[in-house]
């Protein structure tokens, strides 16, 4: 199940700024990690229950999260019962509902903050091309899992012991080596190429000049007009 | 640059961005704390040998390493802070030696299991660093470190293990680059 949403092109309603969020949502992580007091969950499922509200997810895409979360607290706390003992649950259901959390914050990231702005933000942080390729990874990575779900899927539908519960088996593993790890890493490499050759197509490059468009009106006609000198020369 | 380069270029860093985010994903579902030292090194040694042989780049597990590591200083994944990142640097950077110095190797399962071993054992400095600067008895420094890495070893082989075979089946489709 892949709880990961597709980003929306645009901000939603009352959505705090994309650099609040970029702040904020790797924060609210690593607190759901280091921080380890008896109001820490109640207090971080609160903050990210009203980021999540804000940003009005639709009822699919919450059954999505939903499910995603029932597999994960059934995996890690049957995981939990497995290697101590049932009398350990409540040791896996806190580490199930804290990889939650510290899982929520970037899949808000993602949904709330439009990919032209990432990169704008980007761009100020890492040098030369760098923030289109890290968009572009964030942008793509969730259609990358979707596929692999798809092959999943595929691969269990024609018969490989590929299911979760039949991985426990060490004598499984190469079939999930063949029939997963290997598709999968052949669709990143169409993917990738596929993106690169698109890149290409609309005039970005690794070496190219620029990558990201600026939003001000001022400086967009800024360079229309030295565009325009450009082309008169 | 042409632009068909400039193309390839793209495509291997995006690959390698592929591949960091992977690795920072399986590292996050993989935090849980099973008792089973190492575990993680599994997909950590897969996803360094991975980009290294398919991009064919020099520096492509280390640059894979990097933003990883990078990645999960900003998160605080594990303990160390910014000395995880050497705990991603040490590994990479040997991958990116072991096939720089045996280049078209990478679909035998004998180097791969290796190359994942030692990778995943050069932790071990990262570790004794960390030991170090908490103040522990330089004594106990290395017997700490060597308990600590020996279960990441042996997952850093399997991880070798995995990547091999992907590694040549990708080759004899013709996948990957020529001579690489």
């Amino acid at each position: 199940m892949n709880p990961w949403p597709e980003p929306s092109p645009q901000r939603t309603g009352c959505a705090p700024s994309p650099w609040v969020m970029l702040i904020l949502c790797p924060v609210l992580s690593l607190l759901a990690v280091v921080w380890h007091g008896p109001w820490s969950m109640p207090v971080l499922a609160v903050v990210e229950g009203v980021l999540l509200v804000i940003s009005r997810p639709g009822p699919r895409r919450l059954l999505r999260l939903a499910m995603a979360c029932f597999w994960q607290i059934a995996v890690v706390t049957g995981l939990y019962c497995l290697r101590f003992g049932p009398q350990e649950w409540r040791g896996g259901l806190d580490v199930s509902l804290r990889l939650i959390l510290v899982f929520v914050p970037g899949m808000l990231t993602i949904r709330m903050v439009p990919p032209a702005a990432f990169e704008r933000i980007l761009k100020r942080i890492l040098p030369g091309n760098l923030p289109f390729v890290a968009s572009c990874c964030l942008r793509f990575f969730p259609l990358l899992l979707e596929r692999a779900r798809i092959i999943h899927e595929a691969q269990v539908l024609r018969g490989a012991r590929v299911l979760p519960r039949e991985l426990l088996n060490p004598r499984n593993w190469p079939d999930a080596v063949s029939c997963i790890a290997l598709p999968a890493v052949v669709q990143s490499v169409e993917l990738a190429t596929e993106i690169a050759n698109s890149a290409r197509a609309r005039g970005f490059s690794m070496r190219g000049r620029r990558t990201s468009w600026p939003l001000n009106e001022e400086q967009r006609h800024a360079e229309a007009q030295s565009a325009a000198k450009e082309s008169t020369r | 640059m042409t632009d068909q380069a400039s193309a390839t270029g793209l495509r291997d860093t995006l690959l390698v961005g592929f591949c960091a985010l992977f690795l920072l994903v399986t590292k996050l579902a993989l935090r849980l704390n099973l008792g089973i030292p190492g575990h993680a090194m599994f997909f950590t040694i897969f996803f360094l040998i991975l980009p290294r042989a398919v991009t064919g780049r020099k520096l492509a597990a280390t640059a894979t390493g990097l933003a990883a590591g990078l990645a999960s200083v900003l998160l605080g994944m594990g303990k160390g802070g910014p000395l995880l990142l050497l705990k991603f640097l040490f590994p990479s950077l040997c991958v990116d030696l072991a096939f720089l110095l045996f280049p078209g190797m990478g679909g035998s399962l004998l180097f791969c299991t290796l190359v994942g071993f030692v990778a995943a054992a050069t932790r071990i400095v990262g570790v004794a660093v960390t030991d170090w600067l908490v103040g522990m008895d330089p004594a106990i420094i290395m017997a700490h470190a060597f308990i600590k890495t020996l279960g990441g070893a042996l997952f850093g082989a399997l991880g070798g293990l995995a990547a091999a075979p992907i590694i040549r089946k990708l080759k004899a489709r013709g996948l990957l680059p020529q001579g690489r």
